[in-house]
């Protein structure tokens, strides 16, 4: 995008008393560990509180949707009764994250189209019509300048259709769709690995209530919206999930319930995953619906499809920390080196035990093994290249089984310790003439 | 020869470099000028049978195979400073 897409919400704006109704709305906002659990990161304080700026209603199915993000605060707001448009998940990305690829998976140019429309329709919502909160907000936006600023903000989005490699400005808002579970992953992927991202909002938010939320937070919120929808990655919410709404517990978001109990019908239009199956072009052969592949069975994607994150594929923010290394390694130069140096190398390289367990008529093989199972240890413990650590600090073992695992003596295990590392698991391999292994580790501390 | 060409001439033999050793830049990078982890161990035992001298576990670090420079600093330290010898077991009894 070359241009910065930047909203502003009223942070400072809620109205006194609103904000115990508001976190107590079952919407998955503070239930997110992530959210309840972190402490603050990736939010800036631009100090634009209290600049009015309408940010909801841009919606797949726009009406409906704007009626829900115009509910007030306090009120229920489960998008299954109320005509089975859900509000988008709001995820707040951070300074400099990017975008995660894939978003823009899909996108249709009719899709586009839809978001002018909206935001036309939400400039006609008459003002007073509705709660409080939607006379501030109507407030705040009337007038053909509010529709300039929206199509503004949009346009810069539609046009470039491209968000996959555009770092995020000072805190960027991606809507999601409850339900795309898919793209939901996507973000919270990104977050994860970046660590400067938060859900502030998901399953019915106002933007009222994730302004709050950041509020209760501290923070202030400059933002710029993407619609993902705009991209056409959710082109409407109603079909799939008018039903069943009232029945879900509290707090529970639904794409993520129906995503841990492994439904198809996670998403909209009859569980047609509009990511896995992006909806048809001009020209293209109609097929018919699509079945979403079941990732529980293990189905494989469709050619061409980005590899996806659902929430019971990904792994919440607070996982601990997998340390990996790995290593790859020519079994002729380990009978090089034997050759050039003889019994000073094995000496120097591997272990008695090492050296016993790897005889027989595969040792060269195993011997590049194991070295590169050291190697793939010495990554895992991401030593300083001022850190003296002989090879024979590391190690590898033949169990009872045969699998490979990992005994640290020495400056290895002085380093292993400091970074809580009490458990190395390691995988060898050979073929080709090269020997690899991978090692892994879960630093204590990350653990708990 | 003198110890910079000593160094030089191991590198070129065992450091599997993709340029000639004689051609780098005393600070040079020799991991990325394609030395190899396990490339170093041989370059660290060519120089320990050229110099005679043997690398002790505090020098095993990559810092000391890093350049040119760094190994040569690193030799004169070792040969300034020999390994102390095994006492007798003679002298021991």
């Amino acid at each position: 995008m070359d241009e910065r897409l930047e909203k502003t919400l009223p942070l400072g704006a809620q109205r006194p008393g609103a904000k115990k109704r508001e976190l107590r709305q079952p919407r998955g906002l503070l239930d997110a560990p992530q959210v309840a659990s972190e402490g603050p990161v990736g939010l800036r304080d631009d100090g634009v509180r209290g600049e009015p700026a309408p940010v909801s209603g841009i919606g797949g199915h726009l009406p409906r949707a704007d009626a829900q993000q115009d509910a007030g605060p306090g009120e229920p707001d489960d998008a299954g009764t109320r005509g089975g448009d859900p509000q988008p998940e709001v995820v707040v990305l951070g300074d400099g994250d990017p975008v995660p690829a894939g978003l823009d998976e899909g996108a249709v140019p009719g899709e586009r189209g839809g978001v002018r429309v909206g935001v036309v329709e939400q400039q006609r919502e008459p003002a007073g019509h509705g709660t409080e909160g939607d006379r501030q907000r109507g407030q705040a936006q009337s007038g053909s300048d509010h529709l300039e600023r929206r199509e503004h903000h949009v346009g810069p989005a539609i046009e470039s259709g491209h968000l996959g490699a555009e770092p995020a400005g000072q805190a960027d808002v991606v809507r999601i769709h409850p339900g795309d579970d898919l793209a939901l992953g996507l973000v919270e992927q990104q977050g994860e690995r970046a660590r400067d991202a938060e859900v502030l909002g998901r399953d019915g938010q106002s933007d009222a209530t994730i302004a709050e939320t950041a509020d209760e937070l501290g923070r202030s919120v400059a933002r710029r919206i993407v619609e993902h929808q705009h991209l056409g990655i959710v082109g409407q919410g109603s079909e799939g999930r008018a039903e069943g709404g009232s029945d879900r517990p509290g707090g529970v978001p639904r794409g993520y319930e129906d995503a841990q109990a492994g439904h198809a019908d996670s998403f909209p239009q009859g569980g047609i995953n509009p990511v896995v199956n992006p909806p048809l072009r001009a020209g293209d052969q109609a097929t018919g619906p699509i079945p979403v592949p079941s990732l529980k069975q293990g189905t494989t994607r469709p050619e061409g499809t980005p590899m996806l994150r659902t929430p019971e594929r990904a792994a919440p923010r607070h996982a601990p920390r997998i340390m990996i290394g790995c290593d790859v390694h020519p079994i002729s130069e380990i009978a090089e080196s034997i050759e050039l140096f003889g019994e000073r190398y094995l000496g120097r390289v591997f272990t008695p035990t090492e050296r016993a367990q790897a005889a027989g008529p595969k040792a060269l093989e195993r011997l590049a093994g194991r070295y590169a199972a050291k190697e793939a240890v010495l990554k895992v413990l991401r030593i300083p290249s001022t850190a003296a650590v002989p090879w024979q600090s590391i190690e590898v073992r033949s169990g009872r089984n045969g699998v490979p695992f990992v005994v640290l003596s020495g400056p290895a295990a002085a380093l292993a310790e400091k970074q809580g590392i009490s458990r190395i698991d390691i995988s060898l391999s050979h073929d080709g003439g090269v020997a690899m292994a991978v090692a892994a580790a879960i630093p204590d501390e990350a653990a708990e | 020869m003198t110890i910079d060409e000593r160094v030089r001439a191991v590198l070129e033999a065992h450091a599997k470099l993709r340029q000639p050793a004689g051609a780098l830049a005393d600070t040079g990078d020799l991991h990325t000028a394609g030395m190899t982890s396990h490339a170093s161990v041989n370059v660290m035992l060519a120089l320990e049978d050229a110099f005679d001298i043997e690398f002790p576990d505090e020098l095993l670090q990559k810092s000391t195979f890093s350049s040119i420079g760094s190994i040569r600093d690193a030799v004169a330290g070792l040969q300034a400073a020999p390994l102390t010898p095994a006492p007798l077991k003679e002298a021991a009894s």
